[in-house]
């Protein structure tokens, strides 16, 4: 078999004794060239080589019936085998495996498909709802984490402030504390102090000593006591005689020891005696006002220490600060609380890891949701697509079914016309039209024709076929002449080259008679004459070329195989 | 019978912190009624005594309080200080030789009713208060005023 591009040439082995057939190929090429095991044929052509297109071109006499019988669409087949309009329908059979490919990918059906897309869009809308709901909700916590961090901060920062306030107050504190303690210890030592010399009369004023002194000398004055003492009258009121040597009487003795009565008794001169004594030596001092004054300003010192503490604990509000530290002590304790459970809610909203999403749900954490998102859109791409490729298909199919409408009609349109024009040129002794290619070929205003006329009608047929095929292939026909009359023989006989532009014809010797002649004419240039037969007894069939054995093969008796 | 607390002075001086000498009180109200030289009433002066002899701490200054007493009876009983006779049977009347305190009953007695003078002028002019410190400074204070005004 030649292409245009290549010489094939095929063997079909037939190994009887093993009961086999196989097939080898042998092809020349540089690269991959000589005899391989195999059907080795290029795809083109073997896709041609099928049995209902090959019985097109491989014609024997069934077929020439066929074509003209109304139970038959033989007609209608060999242009749709020879044009291979086949193939049309066949692409609708791989664009429906090419859907059935991508539905299987689904696992569905086309309404499964339909009802599953629109869940799945459902699907989608409500996760890009919450997808949307869960990045608000981590906006509103991001900000209300940002708050809290940013008071807690603060508070961190008025803490330490004040405590470094605190402190500069404690060490101001320290300093006044002591200066307290040192000033009481003054007034305490000079409280002493005082109260020890105020103990003596004396020292409180000067007119008390004045008092003192004064009294004591009035004393001296009045020359208290007396020196002589009550004794001494007592015991001279009991003498006889007066210490100046006078007689004392009874009643002198009376009066001497009334008068005693207003005298001092001697123990009294001595205690008397001793007051003014004591008295005398009483002199003022200002020690006690001295130390009254150092205890004045020991006390207002000490007073002003205090004040001063005052003043120190109402300057950094000592108290209001502990309280407000406290107070800030426990808003940071609380808000560090919150931001922990904050914190708690953005990692489950916003982890990435796998592993914890199988204790989530999608709506609660946004690449969960977004994860489940992409999930259904890549299925609901899928869907769609399948939709799709489904839909396309069967607009492909519309197309498909349309061209191979409409080529059918515009080839049997061609071959009907060709056709006729054939068979005007074989049959002219009966005017044969044809009116209609309906899976047969119907002729106008007959119901049938001779075989002869079957036979012209199908060769015109084949022939015209076979003119406008994209492929020139050989036609191959046996008993061409077969039933018919002499006169159609040498018609067909005249027709057949014409029809063909390669024609490969079978026939008996008993076929040549009206029928080889014209071929004879046309020189052994143009035909390639072949005669096979086996001899009697001989196990090997003989091919002769030539047209001299052609012609002559059974003339005579002893010729006959 | 010895020294007596005026009535209001356990109340007054029960307050100030570290003079819890009792006699201190007494001296302090003693003082001040020898100063204005008024005695005042004897029902206003505690009935039990709670001393009956000058402690130690006071017995240097013993005979001057005694003095003091005499001086502020010669005014009260407008005894002229040139008249010996009357100065001494004052002296007779207080003075008692056999007593520590030196003072017979009227001696002590009057004395005691000095304090409560004292007393009452203390609770109206210096104000309570539980510090040592600032009761001396005021009772210094009123008692230069005192003994000045009296001259």
């Amino acid at each position: 078999m030649t292409t245009t591009e290549q010489t094939y040439y095929v063997v079909l082995n037939l190994d009887y004794k093993k009961g086999k057939a196989y097939y080898q190929t042998s092809k020349v090429s540089v690269v991959h060239g000589g005899m391989e095991e195999g059907f080795l044929l290029p795809s083109e052509v073997r896709s041609m080589l099928s049995k209902e297109f090959v019985k097109r071109f491989i014609f024997d006499g069934e077929l020439a019936n066929k074509i003209l019988t109304s139970s038959s669409k033989e007609a209608e087949e060999a242009i749709t085998y020879l044009y291979q309009l086949n193939k049309i329908s066949e692409l609708d059979l791989v664009a429906d495996r090419i859907v059935e490919s991508a539905q299987q990918g689904q696992k569905a059906t086309s309404a499964k498909t339909e009802n599953s897309l629109r869940r799945f869009v459902s699907e989608r809308n409500s996760y890009l709802g919450v997808k949307t709901a869960l990045q608000k909700k981590e906006q509103t916590l991001k900000n209300m984490l940002k708050d809290k961090e940013g008071r807690v901060q603060e508070i961190k920062e008025t803490i330490s402030a004040t405590i470094r306030e605190n402190n500069h107050f404690k060490e101001e504190l320290v300093v006044i504390e002591g200066n307290i303690i040192q000033c009481e210890r003054k007034v305490v030592a000079q409280t002493s102090s005082v109260l020890n010399l105020i103990r003596n009369p004396h020292l409180l004023h000067p007119l008390t000593t004045k008092r003192l002194t004064d009294l004591a000398s009035q004393m001296q004055i009045l020359k208290l006591p007396k020196t002589m003492s009550k004794q001494f009258f007592v015991e001279l009121s009991e003498q006889d005689f007066c210490i100046c040597g006078r007689p004392l009487s009874p009643k002198e003795q009376n009066h001497i020891r009334e008068v005693s009565e207003t005298y001092l008794a001697e123990d009294q001169i001595g205690i008397l005696n001793a007051i003014k004594a004591t008295v005398l030596s009483s002199v003022y001092s200002d020690e006690l006002e001295k130390e009254i004054s150092e205890l004045d300003t020991a006390s207002q010192n000490f007073s002003n220490a205090k004040k001063d503490k005052d003043r120190i604990k109402v300057r950094y509000n000592a108290d209001e600060s502990n309280n407000s530290t406290i107070n800030l002590d426990n808003e940071q304790i609380r808000l560090e609380k919150e931001i922990g459970e904050i914190k708690k809610h953005l990692h489950v909203l916003t982890t990435k890891n796998r592993t914890e999403w199988n204790r989530l749900d999608p709506s609660e954490n946004i690449f969960f949701c977004e994860d489940k998102l992409n999930d259904l859109n890549i299925k609901i791409a899928a869907l769609s697509n399948t939709l799709s490729l489904i839909e396309q298909k069967k607009i492909f199919s519309s197309y498909l079914k349309r061209i191979e409408k409409e080529a059918l009609l515009l080839l049997k349109s061609r071959i009907i016309q060709e056709t006729q024009d054939k068979i005007k040129r074989i049959i002219k002794n009966e005017e044969i039209q044809i009116e209609s290619i309906d899976g047969h070929i119907k002729l106008k205003d007959k119901s049938g024709a001779s075989e002869g006329q079957t036979l012209a009608i199908a060769y015109s047929f084949l022939g015209s076929l076979f003119e406008g095929a994209a492929h020139k292939l050989p036609f191959v026909v046996d008993s061409p002449a077969g039933s018919l009359d002499l006169s159609v023989r040498r018609e067909v006989s005249l027709i057949l080259p014409c029809l063909f532009s390669q024609l490969i014809i079978f026939i008996t010797s008993g076929e040549r008679k009206a029928f080889t002649d014209y071929f004879y004419t046309l020189g052994e240039n143009e035909v390639k004459f072949l005669t096979v037969y086996r001899s009697p007894g001989s196990k090997r069939a003989q091919c002769i070329e030539g047209v001299e054995m052609f012609s002559r093969f059974q003339e005579s008796e002893e010729d006959i195989v | 019978m010895t020294f007596k607390m005026p009535n209001n002075a356990r109340d007054y001086f029960g307050n100030i912190k570290d003079l819890k000498f009792l006699f201190d009180w007494y001296y302090f109200c003693v003082m001040l009624g020898l100063a204005k030289k008024k005695i005042g009433n004897e029902e206003e002066m505690e009935k039990e005594y709670f001393m009956d002899s000058f402690p130690s701490v006071y017995l240097g200054v013993r005979d001057q309080i005694i003095a003091l007493l005499i001086d502020a009876e010669m005014e009260r009983r407008a005894i002229e200080p040139n008249d010996r006779d009357s100065v001494q049977k004052l002296i007779l009347q207080l003075i008692d030789t056999f007593s520590q305190t030196r003072l017979n009953k009227q001696g002590i007695e009057l004395l005691n009713r000095y304090a409560v003078t004292g007393m009452n002028y203390i609770n109206d002019s210096i104000p309570r208060t539980t510090s040592l410190d600032l009761f001396l400074l005021h009772y210094y204070k009123v008692y230069r005023r005192i003994i000045e005004e009296q001259g």
